[in-house]
């Protein structure tokens, strides 16, 4: 159950895995283990494929998340959800593009909010990789706004979690 | 509605305990009224046979309806991928508004109908039905709790709209001070007090226990010692023995523990539990009748096994608290 050496194993085949990884682009191409645990919320991840979304820290540790929502949750308030981590030690983010599912650049990703599609979680950030796509999506399915990475605030983040 | 089997089960099994109770009650208020073991009349023997058949179904009805306790629980994690926001029982509960109702009245009436298992087997023991008129008095009491119980769980389960966004446990159950709610309020009690608290309640309800067992002193003590110590346990869960399990400094749920991933340990813990206070408020109620003369010889053990059971169970509780904290990742 709680198998430290196995947790130790994985983060470093999964680190192998990053390092050894053909170069092409950045996007890793992650397996989700069974006992991966979004660290906001709980969730296990690998319930949810199409919606995952990763945090990878300088030092090599990396945590996946049911959702963009959740991960920039993390994001805002690293030290609350990971002890002793700080939102600058982070390397990089990844979010999963809706229309593709494959892991993207979270940072120069495109947000659709206000949509009429839920995740996992509820009101979601739905992430696109180019404007054209996400523009697509907001006329398909009534979003309200397209936003950067960098527009993104923790008082977008919390008027998510309403329940209507 | 939701037509899921769990569902139907679970609807199944609260008619079938609200009827037999009722069925029972009646015959319950006839004995109230009219027994009287000295005289020969007919209604007097009738009463005696359909005694033994009531006690005997309300076994059975009174067993399932413990066993309906971790069904809804069952039931409710089963359903919580149907849920937007939902991750596991705390979310589906949260659906519509009779879900915690529900499972309140739920605990109330498994340690009611626990009470009245222990004080049948306690009549059972003497020839001439020594406790009858108490156990029928204790079944006219429990019936509006389980017919109560049995309209929540009907207006939960038929009240199950699919379209609506629930909350997760993650927020239900979270230390921030912008949440709200019971859940809320115990996640943000210092982990690190309630830690000393349950293992001091623990200490003082063990020793209650074993004193009781050795020397015959202290029943009374000790059965509320057990209901004191059960509520701290519960609160203990959402505090700090859901972090432990979990390994993450902010899930403080009660419920993800009943999952497949955490090798369903939530059951086994709340199964010590309960078992425990059932067992320790069972003593309370059979002590003022232990010099009833046909029970004399008997009920003094069985209030000692009963006291046992309880110590054991509280003591397998803390020792798997205890395991999983020292074997856990978790440092605070």
């Amino acid at each position: 159950m709680k198998k430290y050496a196995r947790s130790m194993l994985r983060l470093v085949l999964l680190s192998l895995f990053f390092i050894m990884a053909p170069g092409h682009g950045g996007e890793p191409e992650v397996t989700i283990k069974k006992s991966d645990r979004c660290p906001v919320c709980g969730m296990f991840v690998y319930k949810y494929p199409k919606w995952v979304a990763q945090i990878v820290f300088q030092d090599g540790t990396a945590y996946f998340y049911d959702g963009a929502k959740d991960m920039f949750k993390h994001y805002f308030d690293t030290a609350k959800y990971t002890p002793g981590k700080s939102a600058q030690a982070i390397k990089d983010i990844y979010v999963t593009d809706y229309y593709e599912v494959e892991l993207i650049e979270a940072r120069s990703a495109f947000y659709v909010i206000g949509s009429d599609v839920l995740g996992p979680m509820g009101h979601e950030l739905l992430p696109f990789k180019d404007r054209e796509s996400a523009q697509e999506f907001l006329q398909d399915h009534k979003g309200r706004s397209i936003l950067r990475f960098q527009a993104v605030t923790p008082a977008l983040i919390q008027s998510l979690d309403r329940r209507s | 509605m939701i037509l899921h089997p769990t569902v139907i089960a679970n609807l199944l099994a609260s008619c079938i305990v609200s009827f037999m109770v009722l069925y029972a009650s009646y015959y319950g208020v006839q004995i109230l009224r009219h027994w009287d073991i000295r005289s020969g009349d007919e209604l007097q023997l009738i009463l005696e046979r359909k005694t033994y058949l009531i006690s005997t179904l309300l076994t059975f009805v009174f067993g399932l309806q413990l066993l309906s306790l971790f069904l809804y629980i069952f039931t409710a994690d089963v359903l919580c991928p149907l849920f937007v926001g939902a991750m596991c029982a705390a979310g589906t509960l949260n659906v519509n508004e009779f879900g915690y109702p529900t499972l309140v009245l739920k605990i109330i009436n498994f340690i009611l109908a626990g009470i009245w298992l222990v004080l049948n087997y306690a009549d059972n023991q003497g020839y001439d039905y020594p406790l009858i008129k108490i156990k029928y008095l204790l079944l006219v009491f429990i019936a509006p709790f389980i017919v109560l119980e049995t309209a929540l769980a009907s207006a939960y389960f038929l009240n199950m709209e699919a379209d609506v966004i629930t909350s997760c446990c993650g927020s239900l159950f979270s230390a921030e001070e912008t949440a709200a709610g019971l859940g809320s309020e115990i996640a943000a009690l210092p982990a690190r007090t309630m830690l000393w608290i349950f293992y001091l309640a623990m200490a003082c309800s063990l020793a209650a226990g074993i004193y009781f067992y050795l020397k015959g002193k202290g029943g009374y003590l000790y059965a509320l010692v057990s209901l004191l110590v059960f509520g701290i346990a519960l609160v203990s869960i959402v505090s700090f023995i859901s972090l432990y399990i979990y390994e993450l400094p902010t899930h403080h749920c009660p419920f993800c523990i009943i999952m497949e991933e955490y090798d369903y340990i939530g059951y086994l813990l709340y199964i010590l539990l309960f078992g425990a206070v059932v067992a320790g408020i069972g003593i309370g109620a059979l002590l003022p009748f232990r010099h009833v003369p046909s029970l004399q010889n008997v009920l003094g053990g069985f209030i000692r096994r009963l006291a046992l059971a309880s110590v054991v169970l509280y003591a397998a509780f803390t020792a798997l608290v205890t395991y999983e904290i020292i074997s856990s990742n978790l440092i605070m």
